[in-house]
């Protein structure tokens, strides 16, 4: 039994010595390219961010802020262009639009 | 944060730990040892009604009475356990990651008692709320991704459809997609609607580019320069 185990054990570790720098190669790989693509969503992040009139303009929103404002942005700027550039006024009935008071307060 | 109330059958509730964690704490009767409830709850609540010698007592976010000496302050840094042969004080985190403390209730002529594994060192931590706390931690984090997810859905609503019916825009596509859109919308509303067929037109830009391919009749070209070897035309005024 103790002989078996130590055979098995030896060949467990050769199999292993083969894989470790393998396994390890690829690991690193894989964790290099997933570093890249978080990277290149972070940076997108970062544009779609600049690109929202925020007051004050240097507050830094968080990712799921960003999304949700670039929605009521993409809204905003969506129902000014339908309803004509002058109607702001009439723009939501229910809630002061931010976008048109950051505007305001900017002009 | 109240003083400890006499023990007794009221139950104390003051809430003493950060939210969010679940603890599961054994209780220690004599020679019965059973494992107290689990509660996913956003508090942890003591209750030490033990006029019955049955009682099981939960941790339910109250600072456990008597026997008690405790100093606390916002935050909770921790708690001093008296009694004797009751191991020393359970240290609170400050912060809502550290999770390092369980009460250890030495009831004075209680008939239960609870004790929750101990280390050596002053940081006292149980396994199992250790992985109570941990599950926590892992329903928070899938609770923020999942409200991630549907404010993605949201921003993909209000872009315009790009993809076949099926598909839907990956995240880094949205992203990049709702940039552009925005932009889009940003320089219709400067320069008014023309302003591609404007921009895209002026011959200094467009002097460089090889003609837009044309399906079906193509228009005579006047003037046009380009040829099949590759070189660039010198103006493109016929393009339209």
């Amino acid at each position: 039994m103790e002989f078996d185990n130590g055979s098995n054990d030896f060949q467990i570790q050769s199999n292993q010595l083969n894989d470790a720098p393998l396994k390890k190669r690829i690991r690193s790989g894989a964790n290099a390219r997933e570093r890249d693509r978080t990277q290149s969503v972070n940076s997108a992040f970062d544009v779609l961010r600049a690109m929202i009139p925020i007051d004050p303009p240097d507050r830094k929103l968080s990712k799921i802020e960003t999304l949700q404002l670039a929605t009521k942005y993409i809204s905003h700027l969506s129902q000014i262009l339908n309803s004509g550039e002058d109607s702001e006024q009439a723009h939501s009935f229910y809630d002061v639009c931010i976008f048109c008071l950051t505007n305001k307060m900017n002009s | 944060m109240s003083e400890p109330s006499p023990r007794g059958n009221e139950v104390d509730t003051r809430s003493v730990i950060q939210e969010n964690v679940t603890r599961t704490v054994y209780v220690n009767k004599p020679h019965v040892d059973t494992v107290v409830s689990t509660i996913n709850t956003s508090s942890v609540h003591y209750d030490q009604s033990s006029s019955d010698s049955t009682t099981i007592c939960t941790l339910n976010n109250v600072l456990p009475p008597m026997g008690y000496d405790y100093q606390h302050h916002p935050p909770l840094t921790s708690i001093q356990i008296g009694g004797p042969g009751v191991p020393q004080p359970s240290v609170y985190g400050m912060s809502r990651d550290e999770h390092q403390y369980s009460p250890s209730v030495a009831g004075i002529g209680s008939s239960c008692y609870m004790q929750t594994e101990v280390k050596s060192s002053s940081r006292v931590r149980s396994y199992e709320s250790e992985r109570d706390y941990k599950k926590s931690a892992c329903d928070r984090e899938r609770t923020r991704m999942r409200d991630m997810n549907k404010a993605f859905d949201l921003l993909r609503n209000r872009l315009p459809k790009s993809k076949p019916p099926g598909k839907k825009l990956s995240k880094i596509e949205s992203l990049r997609m709702a940039i552009r859109y925005i932009r889009h919308l940003q320089a219709i509303l400067e320069y008014g609607p023309e302003y591609e067929t404007k921009l895209y037109t002026v011959p200094s830009c467009t002097q460089y580019l090889p003609p837009p391919t044309y399906y079906g009749y193509q228009p005579p070209q006047y003037g046009q320069c380009w040829n099949a070897a590759g070189d660039y035309p010198p103006n493109v005024n016929n393009q339209y």
